[in-house]
């Protein structure tokens, strides 16, 4: 079937064949390398030059566009940032979402969703927002920036912004490309800043990371970040009485409402035994733990420890084009 | 196409309009010839794009990354 198609359209030769045909397994590395280098560059993986994925700097560039002091609804934010990203308007929104929750580069207005319980915004015609006087001291200066033409050609965008700040390390990225993937944790804004220092005056820092949602971290598997490194981040857990945990802060990673599911797994399947949880989290975390009358709290915590997400192992890879 | 061609993408079925899309599937169907070298392995082929090789292949695409920047000058 093959051969009826294509022979009237070929050379005779068996040279010239060999000359005008890519053959399925160069057509597969052509389709996949394109593929993989689009998602990595364009998708899921942050540039080391800004910190930002595109999804995320196009946000901060048509930001600057509408910035004139006042908010803007994050709905009119993410259709300008469509004239440069030509993908979903909700996925816009949700990556917006999450660099307003880390309350550095956008000051938010409305309901923003708690990272603590895992509650989500309200929709974006509600919600508002404008550039930090951070991310305008810090993200932008036109005339050192490098520019490329948009998809359709009408518009500038920057091929990276000219961050004056570790601003991945401060905030972390996580993106599952084809063929490899990043996690890169956050650090203390404050802790970055005197390392910065440090490095330009080239003396020696080491730096941890560090987490919005607190705990305690373990770092004698850290390996400085480098592949096979390993933290374990623990919630804080006290003793409120003889029948009462409170937990006050959790893991990078979890919610208080992941936290609570995980906890009420390990008490269906016996591994702890608790009466009732209550979670009062609101500005602070505040999960109540009650007991029944028989059970050790200590004993219960090392549980909590062993069979909840209250111990969370998380393992970095750093990676960026 | 006259001097001032329109440039249009087709990224998905949703951004084809109907009269553009016959020409897809009509006389005009633009088809290229699927070559198998008879000493190649499609399993071969699969297993190092989609097999448990990730370290290999990781390299592979970071050898290769094509990068495509429309730049401005300015």
């Amino acid at each position: 079937m093959e051969e009826d198609y294509i022979e009237p359209s070929l050379p005779n030769s068996d040279n010239e064949l060999e000359d005008s045909l890519v053959r399925v397994s160069g057509m597969y590395k052509d389709w996949f390398l394109d593929y993989a280098s689009y998602v990595i560059l364009e998708r899921a993986v942050p540039s080391i030059e800004d910190g930002f994925k595109p999804v995320q700097r196009r946000i901060l560039h048509s930001m600057k566009d509408l910035d004139d002091g006042r908010f803007n609804k994050v709905a009119n934010v993410v259709g300008h940032t469509m004239q440069y990203h030509p993908h979903g308007d909700a996925s816009i929104a949700d990556a917006m979402v999450q660099i307003g929750q880390k309350d550095l580069l956008i000051e938010t207005q409305g309901n923003w969703g708690n990272i603590l319980t895992g509650d989500r915004s309200a929709a974006s015609r509600y919600i508002e927002a404008r550039l930090s006087k951070f991310a305008l001291e810090v993200v932008f200066s036109p005339k050192i920036t490098k520019w490329q033409s948009s998809y359709d050609g009408r518009r500038k965008e920057p091929i990276n912004l000219p961050v004056k700040f570790p601003l991945l390390l401060a905030q972390g990225g996580e993106g599952i490309a084809v063929g490899l993937s990043t996690k890169i944790l956050p650090h203390n804004f404050i802790e970055l800043i005197d390392s910065s220092i440090k490095c330009l005056k080239d003396k020696k820092f080491t730096i941890f990371p560090d987490f919005p949602t607190s705990g305690i971290m373990d770092i004698s598997n850290y390996n400085d970040g480098l592949r096979g490194g390993r933290i374990k981040i623990r919630a804080r857990i006290n003793q409120l009485n003889k029948n009462t945990l409170v937990i006050s802060e959790i893991p990078f990673s979890t919610t208080t409402s992941s936290l609570i599911d995980s906890i009420l797994k390990a008490n269906d399947n016996g591994k702890i035994k608790i009466k009732k949880i209550e979670d009062n989290t609101a500005n602070d975390v505040e999960v109540l733990v009650h007991l029944p009358s028989n059970v050790s709290p200590d004993k219960t915590i090392d549980g909590l420890f062993a069979f909840t997400s209250c111990e969370t192992s998380i393992s970095p890879f750093r990676l960026c084009y | 196409m006259g001097a001032k061609p329109e440039i249009t993408r087709f990224k998905g079925l949703g951004e084809i309009s109907p009269n553009e899309f016959k020409h897809f599937i009509g006389d005009s169907i633009k088809l290229d010839p699927v070559m198998l070298d008879e000493n190649f392995s499609i399993e071969e082929l699969l297993s190092f794009y989609m097999g448990k090789n990730t370290p290999d292949r990781q390299k592979f695409i970071i050898d290769n990354l094509k990068v495509e920047l429309d730049r401005i000058d300015s």
